[in-house]
C-alpha cells in the first residue's frame, strides 16, 4: 500500500465542529429477487439503499438499535434513490457521487487497440495472453478488471471481454429531493427503524449493472458556527 | 490565507481506517507533441494521466520506486482517461470531478464595445490595459489582472479600439462532456503486484460521455480535475 508520511498528518480542516464523511456504493439491479432495486451495498453506517424494483418490494437491513423493526423498500419510482443511515445527523453539508458504467452485455473474444474493455469471462486464457492484449503486468486478470487494449486480435482461451454500455450509466446527475436537513434526524421514538434518510433522484434512469458510489458530507454536531445556516 | 481556527480541528470523521483523497488536474491536449494526450499534469502521488493522442505516444513519468522502467502512453481511444498513481491502494470508495471549460478561441478586443455586460470573460492577452482599466471593465479590487483570470464584465468595453489586451468567452459547447464514468471495477487494478515491473502503482480507467451518453473526447484545452477517495488500509469495518 501507499504507506506514505502524508503531508497533512491525517487532517483536513473544515469550519464545522464534527463533520462526517459517509460513503457507500451499490449496483443498480431493478429485477433482483431481493426486491431492493439494488445489490451489493457496501458502506459503513449506511443501513439501506432502496431503488425501484420490478419484483415484490423486499426487506432491507434492520437498525442495530431497533433490530425488531423491519424496514421495507418503499419501491420508489425509477431513478429515485432512498438512502437510510444507521444514525441521525444534524445537518447536510454536501455530497458527491461517482459512477462505474455497466458492461455492454455483448461478449467479445478479440480486442481492438486503444479500446477500453472489462473482463467478463476469464476462460482458460493465461496471464501472458491477457498481457499480450494490454493488461498491465502485475494486475491479476479477474472478472471486472478494466484495461486498454494495446494490440488488436484474439485473446484466446475462450476468454471474453465487453466494452462499456454504449450510452453509459443512462443518467447525468444525482440530485437531492427536498431539504435533506429535515429528514436527517427522525425521532427514534416512532420506531421507523432507521436513522437519517435522504432521497435522491438521478436525472435519467440508471441502467441495471451501473455501480453508483455516493458520499455524504454531514454534520454530527448541533453546534453551529458563524455562517452556518439551515438549508431551506 | 484563511488562517482560521477551524472548528473541526482538522478532523473529518469517517468509519474507514485510513481514507485518502488523491487529486489531480490536467489540460486535455490530444495534439501535444509529448504524446500524452494531456499537458500540465498536477497532483501529488499521481504518476501519469494518459489520453488519446494524435502524436506519437510518449513516455510518461517513471515511478520513483522503479526509475528504470519506462511507462508509455497506451494511446487509449478518444474520451478515455488512464490515471496511474505512484502507490498502490486497497480500495476505491468514491470520487468526483470538476471541469473548466476551454476558451472559445476567438479573441475579443476590450475597448471596441464588443463585450456584453454581465458575461464572464477570460483574459487571454494581458496587453497594455492598465490595472485601472481592467478594474473599470469589472475585475474586482485586489485581484491582479493575469492571463487566465475570469471576470464578469461590467460594461461593453467602450474605448478607442487601440488596446492590445484580449479576452475570450468560454467555448460555446463547453468541454463537450457531461459525465466521467469509471470503466470496470477499479478495486481490481488498485493494487498490482510490484514484482511484475509494470512501472506504476494503482491504475484507474475512466471514460468521458456527452449528454446523450456517448463516449466523447473532451475539447482540447479543457481542464479536468479528478479526485479519488481511496483506502490505504486493508482493514475493513462493519458494513464494508
Amino acid at each position: 500500500m501507499a504507506n506514505r508520511n502524508f503531508a497533512n498528518g491525517g487532517k483536513t480542516y473544515a469550519p464545522h465542529v464534527k463533520p462526517v464523511l459517509l460513503d457507500c456504493n451499490f449496483i443498480v439491479d431493478s429485477t433482483n429477487a431481493n426486491g431492493l432495486g439494488i445489490r451489493s451495498l457496501k458502506g459503513p453506517l449506511v443501513q439501506n439503499v432502496f431503488m425501484n424494483t420490478t419484483v415484490a418490494a423486499g426487506l432491507g437491513n434492520t437498525n442495530p438499535n431497533s433490530p425488531n423493526v423491519a424496514v421495507r423498500n418503499p419501491n420508489p419510482a425509477p431513478g429515485a434513490i432512498v438512502v437510510q443511515f444507521q444514525d441521525n445527523y444534524h445537518h447536510y453539508l454536501g455530497s458527491f457521487s461517482s459512477v462505474a458504467t455497466a458492461a455492454s452485455s455483448t461478449p467479445l473474444t478479440s480486442t481492438t487497440a486503444g479500446t477500453a474493455y472489462i473482463i467478463t469471462s476469464l476462460g482458460s486464457a493465461t496471464e501472458a495472453q491477457w498481457q499480450a492484449r494490454g493488461l498491465p503486468n502485475g494486475i491479476t486478470p479477474a472478472l471486472g478488471v478494466s484495461f486498454v487494449a494495446t494490440a488488436t486480435g484474439l485473446i484466446g482461451g475462450a476468454a471474453a471481454i465487453q466494452t462499456t454500455a454504449s450510452v453509459g450509466s443512462g443518467f447525468m446527475t444525482v440530485e437531492s429531493i427536498g431539504n435533506p436537513d429535515v429528514s436527517l434526524s427522525p425521532n427514534p421514538r416512532f420506531s421507523q427503524g432507521f436513522g437519517g434518510q435522504m432521497i435522491l433522484q438521478t436525472r435519467g434512469s440508471p441502467a441495471d449493472g451501473t455501480v453508483i458510489s455516493l458520499s455524504f458530507y454531514l454534520n454530527d454536531s448541533a453546534v453551529t458556527v458563524k455562517g452556518d445556516h439551515s438549508h431551506g | 490565507m484563511a488562517n482560521r481556527n477551524f472548528a473541526s480541528g482538522g478532523k473529518i470523521y469517517s468509519m474507514h481506517v485510513k481514507p485518502v483523497l488523491i487529486d489531480c488536474n490536467f489540460i486535455v491536449d490530444s495534439a501535444d507533441a509529448d504524446g500524452l494526450g494531456i499537458t500540465s499534469l498536477k497532483g501529488p502521488m499521481v504518476q501519469n494521466v494518459f489520453m488519446n493522442t494524435s502524436a506519437t505516444p510518449g513516455e510518461g513519468n517513471r515511478n520513483p520506486s522503479t526509475p528504470n522502467i519506462a511507462v508509455t502512453n497506451p494511446d487509449p481511444a478518444a474520451g478515455t482517461i488512464i490515471i496511474q498513481l505512484q502507490d498502490r491502494f486497497s480500495r476505491s470508495f468514491s470520487g468526483f470531478n470538476a471541469v473548466a471549460s476551454p476558451n472559445s478561441g476567438a479573441a475579443l478586443k476590450v475597448d471596441n464595445s464588443v463585450l456584453a455586460a454581465g458575461v464572464p470573460y477570460i483574459i487571454t492577452t494581458l496587453g497594455n490595459f492598465t490595472a485601472a482599466q481592467w478594474a473599470a471593465l469589472g475585475i474586482a479590487p485586489g485581484i491582479t489582472p493575469a492571463v487566465g483570470l475570469s471576470f464578469i464584465s461590467s460594461s461593453v468595453g467602450a474605448g478607442a479600439n487601440t488596446s492590445t489586451s484580449r479576452v475570450m468567452t468560454a467555448a460555446t459547447a463547453g468541454s463537450n462532456i457531461a459525465t466521467i464514468e469509471t470503466v470496470g471495477n477499479s478495486n481490481l487494478s488498485l493494487n498490482p503486484s510490484p514484482t511484475a515491473t509494470q512501472g506504476f502503482g494503482a491504475q484507474i480507467i475512466l471514460q468521458c460521455r456527452d449528454y446523450t451518453g456517448a463516449i466523447v473526447a473532451p475539447a482540447t484545452g479543457t481542464l479536468i480535475s479528478v479526485v479519488m477517495y481511496l483506502s490505504d488500509s486493508s482493514i475493513t469495518t462493519q458494513g464494508e
